[in-house]
């Protein structure tokens, strides 16, 4: 894919396609991201979503820069002062990267926002900063109903703040630490002929040693419950006391004198191995979610194949093999064998679900029906799934409900950072009061203390919670801020932002839900789920 | 191009920061003043700031500084500018590719905020002595290498006479690995050192040399026998050179014929480069987010405008969005920082080699180039030529033969400027 003026994609984005595959990257060429009002947070946020090749992005954003904005802001400069803000931002950021294009859209976001919510539809992701509590209110309510995830982000003195909004944001590639699916108390026919291929007393010391240790589980688990089947009912050892003695049956296989690397091996995954293989709880609710969606033609691949997979497991039993063999000590022969065998079947699986899966879109005419590699992949991490639901922020900012009292709750662990969570909702309400933010000008900053505490009296009173929740340093300290945007903070919460930006666009890895707070002082990081 | 244009601020440029150097608060520290004096020490060359490594941290670090006022900042890199830098170290462009970072960083910088002045080295860390480094009031580093980052660390810490307060020179650190990265402050013999948390390194993975010889399973072990056991033998001359896309064909081609030879899957070129240079993912969101913590506890130590992270933030984004922050323990007995010596108890039976492979071997040591001395006599030291020569033969010699149970052995290595008092007891 090399081109006259530049790299291939595959040597530029090699660093970050080891995290996300080639796959995760079309997700991410094809997305188009709003950004409103062009602050140095949402401009560090774009600069680290440009840098890795999202597809396009638009700048929403009616201000002229500052001498401040100039001041704080990398995409900025003096030649910016006097001109519109989001302009001179877009130009800049357009400098990064020659694969991504940015425009400017010169309108009042609150405007937009309260009149044209059908702009917003052009976007598949939302990141917005400045914005009032209304706005954010009624931007809430627009990416909800319309399913686009949003992000609100800020940095506010040493405060950083995030908040994530998405009503179903459904992940296949969870990446966890590990993904073990063996199958050794359930072995199918392919993996008991396999391990029956081996008679254990007839080989050689270096064969021995090359025993996978699979096998030593699986031959350890045929005795276990052939010799021991009436004392243990046919079950897997699974109390302590059972476990120990199946260990020592383990151990009882060994050959003196030869080496033992695989046998350790083995009772290192004595645990997993005993425990039966079920369906984890979250995924049976999401097969169950999927019996109860009629799929249309809209419907996401993501809930076509769950409800295959959900067939298939009522016929089967058991979720589709992962196929996956972690390395294990064992000669060329034996290993390679081994994984053609756990692959064919997870093949075989992924197969039968497809067809599965074609069958149930074409009733419903949906335009592009999941393919076999979709299927592979979701497949491989059917005991990883993840559905993310989060709460919508309009729903978080009505004062007198549920979430207020659980606000409380966490507010009386003094070293979270819900004080400064309620800080900046007390900020806000300072703002939409005054049209100006606490401590905005010098002369002001003694008189504003006694006014944010008022401000932040009532406000608590509305909520229903105990007036003593913010400290009066913690009051003095937000007012010293000012609205402060420090250049540092930006930058941490725009790194934030985009961060949690690309797991949402890519669907691979699980974001945030939904809310984190940074206290930029201590250094310490807190995430809530509002 | 002139940089040092006193008019280049405009007024209200610096307002963001001017309210943590202007304004008091009950949570700044001991030694604030806020006021226009500390305004000018921010913006003047008695705040000089050196930053090591212009790389993904680098990058970031320098534009984080420029815009939190600071005028005077140095920055030193050994490397040229690679095409896979560029989803990442946004002061680089295509036309750069081969350029020094430190140089090109610095252009780039000085080219966007006015008034910033920025020194570039193009060299090793190295190549600078102890009067290079006393120039600066905070060193902070981002770099990608475990070696590079004990040299600082012990180099730093070397400075400090606790008699001379100026020569303290506080060391912030980031590191970054995928979506995981951390951010600390290293107080010269108040908080715990690099040295001190050595063993939390998590150390890359090695198969054992039979496997890659004889029993090969996954694609690493055949790329691995193409790189360790067929390069030496078909180039002996040659080193391997992980950029050099001929060295990474040959390499590919090898280890995809090592692979089809034993029905092994998934030898790949990304996968070849990946294992060959020992790549560790790395995006730009990770950095911004590891360098912006990094750089702010760079504002709050020159300024006492809040206190610092005691003293250290680790960041894990991939499942949710998890920091936690901790005080890391000093070693009492760290090479570098601390001051008691280590003990260990060997079998005086063991030949000096093996006590030299248990100093290359040990989580807290892990020493590359160890000489080893008694307060009479050398035990076996690496260079001179002529002196290595001499002590060669005590590798063979037991150590019962060489010293007494509860001598103390001095270890200094040619690649770190320590110095490690080892008392040792037989068993
Ligand atoms: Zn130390």
């Amino acid at each position: 894919m090399t081109n006259s003026n530049g790299p291939s994609k595959e040597q530029k984005y090699d660093r970050q396609l080891r995290l996300w595959q080639a796959h995760g990257q079309l997700a991410l060429e094809d997305s188009k991201i709003l950004a409103i009002n062009a602050c140095a947070t949402v401009t560090e946020s774009l600069k680290n979503l440009i840098l890795p090749g999202i597809g396009s992005f638009t700048i929403l954003d009616a201000t002229i820069t500052t001498p401040q904005d100039a001041g704080n802001n990398f995409f900025l400069d003096r030649n910016s002062l006097g001109k519109p803000r989001g302009e001179c931002a877009v130009a800049l950021l357009n400098e990064l990267n020659p694969d991504v294009a940015g425009v400017h859209v010169f309108e009042d976001p609150s405007k937009i926002i309260a009149a044209n919510s059908e702009f917003f539809e052009k976007f598949n992701l939302v990141i917005a900063s400045q914005l009032s509590q209304a706005d954010v209110n009624a931007l809430s309510n627009i990416c909800f109903s319309k399913n686009i995830p949003l992000m609100i982000v800020r940095a506010y003195g040493f405060i950083g703040y995030l908040r994530v909004q998405t009503n179903e944001h459904c992940i296949v590639e969870s990446h966890p630490e590990s993904n073990l699916d063996l199958r050794l108390d359930s072995p199918f026919k392919e993996l008991i002929e396999y391990s029956d291929s081996f008679n254990l007393p007839a080989l050689e010391s270096m064969d021995f040693a090359h025993v996978p240790y699979a096998v030593i589980l699986l031959k350890s688990l045929q005795e276990w419950k052939s010799k021991l089947c009436s004392k243990h009912n046919n079950a897997l050892p699974q109390t302590g006391s059972d476990r120990n003695a199946f260990k020592d049956l383990v151990r009882s296989l060994k050959r003196p004198g030869v080496e033992d690397e695989n046998f350790e091996e083995a009772l290192v995954a004595v645990f997993r191995a005993c425990s039966p293989t079920t369906i984890p709880l979250n995924i049976s609710a999401i097969l169950k979610e999927s019996k109860s969606k009629i799929i249309a033609a809209d419907t996401p691949s993501f809930w076509i194949i769950a409800r295959a997979v959900a067939n298939f497991v009522d016929e089967t039993g058991y979720l589709p093999l992962a196929g996956i063999v972690p390395d294990m000590k064992a000669d060329t022969e034996s290993f390679v064998k081994l994984q053609t065998i756990y692959r064919d079947r997870a093949h075989q699986d992924a197969l039968k679900i497809h067809t599965q899966a074609s069958s149930l879109v074409s009733a419903a005419a949906v335009a592009t029906p999941p393919n076999i590699e979709e299927v592979s992949r979701f497949c491989k991490n059917a005991r990883n799934l993840r559905i993310v639901r989060t709460s919508s922020i309009a729903s978080e900012l009505t004062e007198s409900s549920n979430k207020a009292a659980e606000i409380g709750r966490l507010a009386e662990d003094l070293e979270s950072n819900i004080g400064l969570y309620l800080g900046l909702r007390a900020v806000d309400a300072f703002y939409t009061a005054n049209r100006r933010f606490p401590g905005f000008h010098d002369q002001e900053v003694e008189s504003d203390i006694g006014l944010l505490k008022k401000t932040v009296a009532s406000m608590l009173l509305k909520m229903g919670l105990s007036a003593g929740l913010l400290n009066d340093d913690l009051i003095h300290e937000i007012v010293r801020a000012g609205a402060s945007e420090l250049h540092t903070m930006a930058s941490l919460m725009g790194g934030i932002c985009s961060q949690e930006a690309i797991k949402l666009i890519t669907a691979q890895y699980v974001p945030l839900n939904n809310t984190f707070v940074y206290n930029g002082m201590k250094s310490v990081g807190g995430s809530f789920e509002f | 191009m002139e940089i040092d244009n006193p008019t280049s601020d405009w007024a209200n440029r610096w307002r963001h920061p001017d309210v943590y150097l202007q304004r008091s608060g009950p949570y700044a520290v001991e030694g604030y003043m806020p006021g226009d004096e500390l305004t000018e020490f921010i913006h003047s060359d008695d705040c000089k700031i050196l930053v090591v490594g212009a790389g993904g941290l680098g990058c970031e670090l320098l534009k984080n500084l420029a815009l939190m006022g600071f005028k005077d900042i140095h920055v030193i890199d050994m490397d040229t500018i690679d095409v896979s830098n560029l989803n990442r170290q946004f002061l680089f462009r295509y036309k750069d590719v081969g350029k020094s970072k430190a140089e090109v960083a610095s252009e780039f910088i000085m080219n966007r905020v006015s008034g910033c002045k920025v020194t570039p080295f193009f060299g090793k860390i190295q190549d600078k002595d102890e009067e290079y480094y006393s120039q600066f009031s905070i060193i902070i580093c981002g770099l990608d290498s475990v070696e590079a980052r004990r040299w600082m660390n012990a180099t730093i810490i070397g400075m400090y006479d606790e008699e001379d307060p100026s020569t303290m020179k506080p060391i912030v650190d980031g590191g970054t690995e995928g979506f995981k990265g951390q951010s600390r402050v290293i107080i010269p013999r108040n908080t715990a050192c690099y040295e001190c948390s050595l063993d939390m390194q998590t150390k890359p993975v090695t198969f054992p040399i039979c496997t890659i010889a004889n029993t090969p399973r996954l694609p690493e072990h055949c790329i691995q026998y193409a790189s360790l056991l067929l390069w030496p033998k078909s180039f002996p001359e040659t080193k391997i050179d992980g950029d050099d896309p001929d060295h990474i064909s040959w390499l590919f081609s090898e280890a995809t014929k090592r692979a089809d030879e034993f029905g092994i899957r998934g030898v790949t070129r990304t996968l070849t480069m990946g294992v060959v240079k020992n790549i560790i993912p790395a995006i730009a969101s990770t950095n911004a987010i590891v360098a912006a913590a990094t750089a702010n506890e760079a504002f709050k130590l020159a300024t006492s405008c809040a206190p610092i992270v005691n003293n250290y933030m680790m960041y894990v984004g991939d499942e949710g969005l998890y920091t936690y922050t901790f005080p890391l323990e000093k070693k009492p007995d760290c090479p570098v920082c601390g001051t008691e010596s280590v003990k260990i108890t060997i079998s005086g039976g063991w030949k000096l080699q093996e006590l030299i492979d248990l100093l290359l071997e040990r989580p807290g040591t892990q020493l590359k180039r160890p000489s080893l001395r008694t307060s009479t006599k050398s035990l076996y030291m690496q260079s001179p030529k002529m002196l290595e020569e001499a002590t060669r033969p005590n590798l063979e010699k037991l150590c019962s033969e060489l010293f007494s149970s509860g001598d103390t052995v001095v270890v200094t290595d040619a690649n770190l400027p320590i110095s490690l008092q080892l008392v040792i007891t037989f068993e």
